[in-house]
């Protein structure tokens, strides 16, 4: 971490300019050189005319990286254009209808969470959605065309049969809204009685909204899933991936240089109240619904990915709503902790980089309209 | 490196001037070489040395400070001891100084007696600096905006311009440039900080100017400048240097008994002033007993700690010392309780939850408040939970007392999604 | 955009607990008259994989809800009990009627993209043939040249645009209200009033733009303006008049905003006399 200059060597009081503002004004006046972190594009609301760099190459206007914004309203009519194109881009942007070719996937709204998925295809499958077996509606009044029987065998009596079952995807809803968010993906609502599946009203994507969202998927959940997936991961739920997280294996040493490494560490270390390696195991989720767990397993977009074998996952994600919950107790953070896997930092002498990488960590996104991440990490 | 002799501002050599990372003389086993037989004796000396005519280890007499209840610190005013704190370990800070104490240094300076330039000058200039440029900026803003506004207001009266309107419109730009300037004066009328600062300013430019200003004699300068300022310890630092390590003398304002209070009747004390207004009645949860576990802990790590509210945090931690690197970490105390008392007596229910709503009751815009505040100075946040025990009995032992509490760390830092892809 | 309005009382969708709008224009209209924003949590199917600029639908905080519903220009619908009613109310006749609205919406759509496609190549052999002509003298090379360009030219000219073996395209439609009936404007769910909504009230009626701050460590964010052209001015935090605040978030406070140049905000309700009082805090160190 470089240390902001100062030639006395003490902490300054006044705080180096913070990098998230451009300066006032136009790009006439003179600037202070700019400090080297990086700027999060996504802190501050971005003019929509610089859309179209993202789009459409031909008429690429470069997204600064500062903006142009103005300090305050000083009546001048270039200051009333500029935001009145700025409303008019952006009403434009926003206008546009999500349209998708005739004869991709479709799915249909399953009651209550979730949607099934007529013909799975595209892109999305390989890390979206589960295959489960279903037994097939009209299996009692089984034709005669399942069974095979042969002519040489006697006739058995008939057994109780087992239900035919198919495999059919199904969709969590936050999966299911992203798709219709992105427009991959057709979601009727569930067809008139009688009539056939697939063919009940297309849902919009308010209808979707209305489906999707309730007590399963709520909409802080929903924001986070869909803030990652954007930015390309692949995220799974926690709750059902729990055989992926790494157990941790102690590397077997040399007996006599482990007894003298106990031995040194009895006598001379400090002993500290909470030793970190006493518990490597992973623990359950929490049984307190207000307690925070870790809700996503999210990997970084690699090739190869399974989704019948994930691997283990890139990060741990536990999405926190703001408005509803406080700082998170020593023994939450410690049953959050639990859910995530023991990784001691062995091997790393450098002070910094072991306190950075700690003996577990979770990723905090804490949401109240827009998310907050931090990652929090234990480290000793 | 060596003292700058000749040259006033070449920085003193802070490795040397710091080599003692607290205020005990400790006296090192020299290295064994195992070829060489006579490190063998080294050492078989160094070992013996303690019993046969131990060295010392701590000051002879102990430095000498005073508790000041008006101010909740423990004040030390004699030249050699504040030196000495600050200089091995950095506890203290200077009480008209930004942490050490310069002031007389300072005192020196602005009454041209050449003494050495003080970090808070330094700071002054660099802010003065600031400041010109700020106002640089605000002239050629409003300058660009009356331009654009005069521009719309032709558009708006005139359509085409000609020559005789383009003439007029340099000679406005003239005058409101002319008028920008004069309408400078009072903008700084109307923002007195900024006055301040331009007339401290000048008079320490002048003063600064050690050719033209006279050199009085260093010895009428002994004579009249008294030195104002006393080092100011925090009563965990106080506490820290009086129990751990033995090396302080509090005297109690009051009391009028020969005998030194014990370490005990500090802690009392301690507590009992840790809240505003002092409040007589003792609890486990008293916030002296938590920082100071905080601080204990970190100290006996070996970090060199100090308070932090400049930044908005409990302590600041810092590898060997502010002279040397700025801090790296925060640190933020909260306390956790995990004793079933907190949960089932009505007593301690009613206390947890009135110390669990401090501080606005740890909501996230609160965290996320100081985690910025952090990140925009480069350090990283740390949350110390401390462990608060169920009140027990009142005892004398003070190891006793504070070996119930329980001090765990986190590290708190911003994740971006987007930085951590592939 | 000046001239878009939209009918007032206008309705607010509630989904779990979530004040959601799907309209633009609804969009359009509060942020132009009401100085409402809003958060934008949607899509933009355009450009999908990006986190910078999002879409429909708009998430309105508790405290805009309110905010609109008391002045009588917006009230709140229970979406999930409005679909499921509206979806079993509706004929089998509007249902067939809805369908071919989409089709010919998605046979328009289909016209569109073709149209453009079929734009870009134009333009694109016009380039070509451009090219062609401004080579060089070598009389072989031009005639070769000039004849594929004309060739190519000739080409464009005879692609037609034959709109009868255009696919319609599938369009999923934003707002459920065409097919389903609109809800009957009701004044009898109105959002909660978050202990700092007095603040949001005052500071909104002093015609600054408010939107939630958590990442930077406030409530709210005030702008002096449109939040798309101005940077904000203060942090702003609402706390009840009695309450203690810790002074260590005070410090963070005016550090903070101090280091953004903006002001650090605090203000509530002075129930005595009945009127909100804000205060501001800025750092001057030492």
């Amino acid at each position: 971490m470089p240390p902001p200059s100062s030639e006395a060597g003490d902490d300054d009081g006044s705080p180096p300019p913070s990098p998230a503002l451009s300066p006032r004004g136009t790009s006439s006046t003179p600037s202070l050189p700019a400090p080297s972190a990086d700027v999060d594009l996504t802190d501050e609301v971005q003019d929509f005319r610089f859309l179209t760099s993202l789009i459409d190459s031909e008429t690429a206007q470069k997204l600064p990286s500062r903006g142009t914004k103005d300090f305050e309203p000083h009546g001048t009519r270039a200051q009333d254009a500029a935001l009145a194109a700025s409303r008019a881009a952006m009403h434009a942007a926003l206008s546009l209808a999500r349209v998708h070719p005739r004869g991709g996937q479709r799915a249909e709204w399953d009651g209550k969470d979730g949607a099934w998925v007529d013909k799975p295809g595209g892109f999305w499958v390989r890390s979206v959605g589960r295959v489960v077996r279903v037994p097939i509606a009209d299996s009692d009044s089984d034709s005669d065309s399942e069974d095979q029987p042969s002519d040489t065998m006697p006739t058995k009596p008939k057994s109780p049969r087992k239900p035919k079952t198919e495999a059919r995807t199904h969709l969590h809803p936050e999966e299911a809204l992203w798709l219709l968010e992105r427009g991959s993906l057709d979601i009727h609502w569930p067809p008139a009685p009688g009539e056939a599946p697939f063919t009940g009203l297309p849902m919009s994507l308010q209808g979707g909204y209305a489906a999707f969202l309730g007590e399963v998927l709520s909409l802080e959940v929903f924001t986070v899933y869909q803030y990652l997936k954007r930015a390309g991961y692949t995220v799974l739920r926690a709750g059902e991936n729990e055989g992926s997280v790494p157990v941790y294996k102690a590397a077997a040493g040399n007996p006599l240089s482990v007894l003298f490494a106990r031995l040194w560490t009895a006598l001379f270390a400090p002993q500290p109240a909470h030793d970190p390696t006493t518990n490597t195991s992973i623990g359950p989720a929490p049984t307190d619904p207000t307690a925070p767990r870790v809700t996503y397993h999210v990997y970084k977009p690699l090739p190869g990915f399974k989704k019948t074998s994930p691997g283990p996952p890139d990060f741990y994600v536990s999405v926190i709503n703001a408005r509803e919950s406080c700082f998170p107790s020593e023994r939450q953070l410690d049953g959050l902790l639990a859910q995530t896997p023991y990784h001691p930092p062995t091997g790393v002498t450098n002070l910094y980089l072991r306190l950075k990488k700690g003996y577990r960590d979770v990723v905090l996104a804490v949401v109240d309209q827009g998310v907050a991440w931090s990652m929090a990490i234990w480290t000793s | 490196m060596s003292y700058g002799t000749g040259t006033r501002n070449r920085r003193p050599n802070y490795a040397q001037l710091h080599a003692r990372p607290l205020p005990l003389i400790t006296t090192p086993l020299p290295a064994f070489i195992p070829h060489n037989p006579l490190s063998l004796i080294r050492i078989l000396h160094a070992l013996l040395l303690p019993y046969i005519a131990p060295p010392p280890s701590h000051p002879a007499p102990r430095y000498q400070a005073y508790f000041s209840p008006a101010t909740r610190s423990v004040h030390v005013t004699d030249p050699a001891a504040v030196r000495a704190l600050w200089e091995s370990g950095f506890f203290g800070k200077g009480s008209l100084s930004r942490s050490e104490p310069t002031w007389l240094e300072g005192e020196k300076r602005r009454r041209g007696l050449g003494a050495e330039v003080t970090s808070e000058e330094v700071t002054a200039k660099r802010r003065r600096e600031r400041v010109e440029f700020k106002r640089e900026r605000a002239r050629l803003e409003r300058e660009a905006v009356e331009e654009q506004l005069r521009k719309e207001k032709i558009a708006a009266n005139g359509g085409a311009v000609d020559e005789l309107v383009e003439k007029v419109a340099a000679l406005e730009v003239t005058e409101v440039n002319g008028s920008a300037q004069a309408g400078e004066s009072p903008e700084t009328v109307e923002d007195p900080v900024e006055v301040v600062v331009e007339a401290s300013d000048l008079k320490a430019e002048a003063a600064a100017d050690p050719e033209t200003a006279p050199a009085p004699s260093v010895q009428d300068v002994d004579i009249h400048l008294v030195n104002q300022e006393h080092l100011q310890l925090s009563l965990e630092e106080a506490f820290f240097l009086t129990y751990a390590l033995g090396v302080l003398d509090v005297q109690l304002p009051s009391s009028s008994s020969p005998t030194l209070p014990t370490n005990a009747s500090y802690l009392h004390l301690f507590r009992t002033h840790s809240r505003f207004p002092p409040s007589a009645t003792l609890t486990p949860t008293d916030p002296f007993l938590l920082r100071y576990a905080v601080y204990h802990h970190f100290r006996a790590l070996g970090w060199v700690v100090r308070d932090g509210v400049k930044f908005a945090s409990d302590f600041l931690l810092y590898e060997r010392g502010p002279v040397f690197k700025h801090a790296a970490f925060a640190v933020m105390v909260l306390p956790s309780f995990t004793h079933e008392y907190w949960f089932e007596d009505p007593l301690g229910v009613k206390e947890r939850r009135r110390v669990e709503g401090e501080r606005g009751g740890r909501d996230w815009v609160w965290l996320h408040c100081v985690n910025r505040v952090q990140t925009a100075v480069v350090k990283t946040l740390v949350i110390a939970y401390v462990d608060v025990p169920p009140p027990g009995e009142e005892v004398d032992d003070v190891g006793d007392v504070l070996g119930r509490y329980k001090v765990r760390e986190f590290c708190l830092s911003r994740w971006s999604p987007n930085r951590n892809r592939g | 955009m000046a001239d878009i309005t939209v009918a007032e009382p206008f309705p607010i969708f509630a989904v779990a607990n979530k004040y959601i709008l799907y309209d633009i224009n609804t969009v359009t209209y509060i942020r132009r008259v009401h100085h409402i924003c809003g958060v934008l949590i949607g899509n933009i199917p355009q450009a999908a994989q990006q986190n910078v600029f999002s879409g429909i639908p708009l998430e309105l905080i508790p405290e805009e809800a309110r905010l609109l519903v008391e002045r009588g220009s917006a009230y709140i619908v229970d979406d999930v009990a409005s679909h499921r009613r509206g979806l079993t109310d509706l004929s089998a006749a509007e249902r067939i009627a809805f369908v071919s609205v989409l089709e010919k919406q998605g046979l328009e759509a289909a016209l569109a993209q073709k149209r453009k496609a079929d734009k870009k190549r134009e333009k694109h052999f016009e380039k070509a043939g451009g090219k062609a002509r401004k080579r060089g003298p070598d009389r072989e090379d031009t005639e070769l040249e000039s004849a594929s360009a004309s060739y190519a030219v000739s080409r464009a000219a005879s692609v037609v645009p034959n709109d009868s073996d255009v696919q319609p395209l599938c369009i999923t439609p934003t707002t459920s209200y065409p097919p389903l009936s609109a809800p009957k404007p009701t004044t009898a769910l109105l959002p909660p009033a978050s202990p700092s909504y007095d603040l949001f009230a005052h500071l909104h009626s002093k015609d600054y733009f408010l939107s939630p701050g958590l990442r930077f460590g406030c409530q709210y964010l005030a702008y002096p303006g449109d939040p798309l052209r101005f940077h904000s001015h203060f942090l702003a935090n609402g706390v009840a008049w009695d309450q203690e605040i810790s002074l260590l978030n005070i410090v963070a406070g005016g550090r903070l905003g101090t280091g953004v140049k903006k002001g650090y905000l605090v203000g509530g309700k002075d129930d005595s006399r009945d009127e909100v009082r804000v205060f501001c805090f800025e750092w001057a160190a030492m």
